[in-house]
């Protein structure tokens, strides 16, 4: 422990900023796994009334 | 008209703008508190995303209870949203808020938790309460009963918000009272009250965004779960 408590701010915002980011990056790269996923059944249906 | 990536993906942006700026003014522009007084002063400057994070955290169970009750009492799929996107928001800041406060606490009172105080424990279980209902949401088949009894928890999860709310001011042990009310023992310097309240504002419009895409992300999971349906009928 710092006596100014620098150290302990340093750290707090390292964890929020880090729950935050690690959130949003999770959230963007769900959804874009969810959209191709998406769209991949969208073209197999598709192909399969065409056939 | 801006779909919900876009327009969720640009109040994220403004949101975490806003809270970098408010992190730079709170290092560079306002005032800290007395060294003599307080320990560890320098981590004072937490307060400005510590409590937006705890604000936002009662928007997000506010939210959540709204959803509780609109499914409970009408079994209403908007109700269902708000109830996932509530519990979603709610285990996102107050992990916030349970994460930074100990470390704070740990400087300002030499100690990271105290057993005895009502709003650091009440706060907890609250957190506890929306964990355990991401959880359960994720692991349990989504149909009718699963909801009808994940909402009742979040009705009870939510009689904890009042309860954490006034905890500082019926009975306050170590935390703070509420701070941005002016008082004999409260208050704050403008410099800081403005950087609080830019850091809220902030943290709303990522709180909105956020609320935004997870919803999306929620629908989207729910049509891709009805493709599968379907194609397993043909098959």
């Amino acid at each position: 422990m710092s006596s100014t408590g620098l150290i302990e701010l340093a750290a707090a915002y390292v964890i929020m900023i880090g729950i935050l980011g690690g959130y949003v990056r999770y959230l963007f790269s769900k959804l874009n796994d969810l959209e191709y996923r998406m769209d991949a059944s969208e073209d197999n249906v598709i192909s399969e009334e065409n056939e | 008209m801006p779909g919900a990536k876009t327009t969720s993906m640009v109040l994220i942006m403004l949101g975490l703008f806003g809270a970098s700026i408010s992190i730079l003014l709170g290092f560079l522009w306002a005032p800290t508190v007395d060294e003599k007084t307080a320990l560890g002063p320098e981590a004072f400057r937490i307060i400005y995303w510590h409590v937006s994070f705890a604000w936002c955290s009662f928007l997000a169970f506010s939210l959540l209870f709204l959803g509780s009750l609109m499914w409970y009492l009408k079994n209403d799929d908007i109700g269902w949203r708000f109830f996932s996107v509530g519990s979603d928001m709610g285990l996102l800041f107050g992990m916030g808020v349970i994460t930074s406060g100990p470390i704070w606490g740990n400087a300002a009172w030499n100690t990271p938790w105290d057993l005895g105080d009502l709003r650091l424990n009440s706060f907890a279980l609250l957190t506890c309460v929306a964990l355990f209902l991401v959880l359960a949401r994720r692991a349990q088949q989504d149909n009718n009963q699963t909801r009808d009894t994940l909402s009742i928890i979040g009705l009870f999860g939510f009689s904890l918000v009042p309860i954490t709310a006034v905890a500082t001011t019926v009975y306050q042990v170590r935390h703070p009272p509420i701070v941005v009310v002016s008082s004999e023992n409260t208050g704050l310097p403008d410099e800081m009250l403005f950087v609080l309240l830019l850091s809220f504002l902030s943290f709303c419009l990522l709180f909105i965004g956020l609320s935004i895409l997870t919803d999306r992300i929620n629908q989207l999971e729910l049509k891709m779960e009805d493709r599968q349906m379907n194609l397993d009928k043909r098959w």
